[in-house]
């Protein structure tokens, strides 16, 4: 005989088992699932920060060539490494916050599938006792 | 007010019923629209103008997820100004990637944005992503949005500089990559175009918040109201080159659209029916979920009076 109540748990629960993102929290405590995608968030800036550095050094080229034995290579260096700092600390901080609320979302997510999987044990128990 | 309701909801039970077959026909027809003007505002890959392969990238783009269009929009512009200059091509790619690491990455639901704007310009009604922006999103759609219209100034200038003849020395390449950069980066129509963009968004979202009667019509005009004074501010104060009446009415088509979208409020997700499945010891479950709806539609009853007929 079906139970239409354990149906509706059943059927919500598999809705919400759709939401595959939310339930990716499982694998991680909350700081390794920040340290990772801060991971994530530095290479991404360094190479898009790489990239600027190669168009910038393409869009020079012709005073690059010029000025070679006269540029300053250190203060150069020493801008660009100063800006590619700021920007990784921007970035981070946002990286941080961004993904300390994902997770603290995805965390009130499971714990309500949690509670609607505590509902069907409950079910299959009563069945089991009815048996 | 009460009809129109009955055909939102009229329209939202057609889609319950036919989603399957209309899901991908939208995405088809949206697919060939942005290939076809891909290929009308840049075209210089006779390849990738024929309409066999726009077909088959549009069918393609039907059945797969919606960032695919996006990544094939993409390729597809490259492929076209690979077609006249490998450099150019290699430029612009690095340009996107620069836009990936960046800033898209922040706002992931978004990517489409990037997209549209570009497109929606070609079809004069740009105006409508900011303010549909505003109305559904928070101020930080500003970063998609700015990454949009700096996307469409890039074709355009790699459209208009490639119309002349490109030379194929050192000094030439560099010259030309130079002059893209410079047109581009420094064009004051862009960066006024970003900036009006980003007001819109953002003065939208704000009249969006207020709770008072009609917040949303009011945040409509709002938005539109700030994209005509905007550029009619930037033409008379800061010599912005913009046709005012083309700004006029792409702003005016753009607020109908965008009360359209507003009023019918097709979301995909909440509308289209789910269907899941799951097993426990005894049975397999197959659960069709179809989502309730709130207007019915008036039956229609016809009563016939007669007159009665008098009998001597």
């Amino acid at each position: 005989m079906l139970n239409e109540k354990k149906i509706h748990v059943m059927a919500k629960l598999s809705m919400m088992e759709k939401n595959k993102e939310q339930f990716e929290i499982k694998d991680y405590y909350m700081g390794d699932y920040i340290r990772f995608y801060l991971l994530k968030t530095v290479i991404r800036v360094t190479i898009g920060y790489v990239l600027v550095l190669l168009l910038t050094a393409f869009y020079n080229a012709e005073l690059l060539i010029n000025s070679a034995v006269v540029l300053d290579y250190k203060r150069i260096g020493i801008n660009a490494l100063l800006i590619y700092v700021l920007l990784l600390f921007c970035y981070t901080i946002g990286s941080l916050i961004r993904y300390h609320h994902k997770y603290k979302r995805a965390q009130r997510y499971v714990s309500r599938y949690e509670k609607g999987l505590g509902i069907l044990r409950r079910f299959y128990q009563n069945d089991s006792e009815h048996k | 007010m009460m009809q129109l309701l009955v055909i939102k909801e009229q329209i939202k039970q057609f889609y319950q019923k036919t989603s399957v077959y209309v899901n991908p026909f939208v995405k088809f027809i949206t697919a060939l629209v942005v290939f076809l003007l891909i290929n009308q505002q840049l075209g210089f890959n006779p390849k990738l103008n024929s309409l066999p392969i726009v077909l088959i990238l549009s069918t393609f783009c039907a059945f797969t997820p919606s960032v695919v269009l996006v990544l094939l929009a993409m390729a597809v512009s490259i492929g076209h100004i690979l077609a006249i200059s490998k450099i150019l091509a290699i430029l612009v790619a690095i340009i996107f990637l620069i836009i990936y690491c960046f800033f898209t990455k922040f706002t992931p639901d978004f990517g489409h944005v990037i997209l549209a704007i570009p497109i929606l310009y070609f079809l004069k009604i740009p105006y409508c992503v900011p303010i549909l922006l505003g109305l559904i999103s928070t101020p930080i759609a500003i970063i998609p949005v700015a990454c949009g219209v700096s996307v469409y100034f890039l074709i355009c200038v790699i459209r208009d500089l490639t119309s002349s003849t490109l030379g194929t020395s050192m000094e030439d390449i560099l010259n030309l990559v130079r002059m893209v950069i410079d047109n581009w980066l420094r064009d004051p129509n862009m960066l006024f175009a970003i900036f009006v963009f980003c007001a819109i968004v953002i003065v939208t979202y704000i009249i969006r918040k207020q709770e008072f009667d009609y917040a949303f019509e009011t945040s409509i005009v709002a938005g539109a109201t700030v994209n005509v004074l905007g550029f009619l501010i930037g033409n008379i104060g800061f010599d912005i080159q913009v046709n005012l009446l083309a700004v006029v009415l792409g702003t005016l088509g753009s607020a109908i659209v965008v009360y359209v979208v507003w009023f019918f409020r097709l979301t995909l997700d909440h509308t289209a029916i789910e269907k899941i499945q799951f097993e426990d010891d005894d049975y397999y479950y197959y659960v069709k979920a179809v989502p309730k709806i709130k207007v019915t539609a008036p039956e229609k009853n016809v009563k016939k009076i007669n007159e009665k007929k008098e009998t001597s």
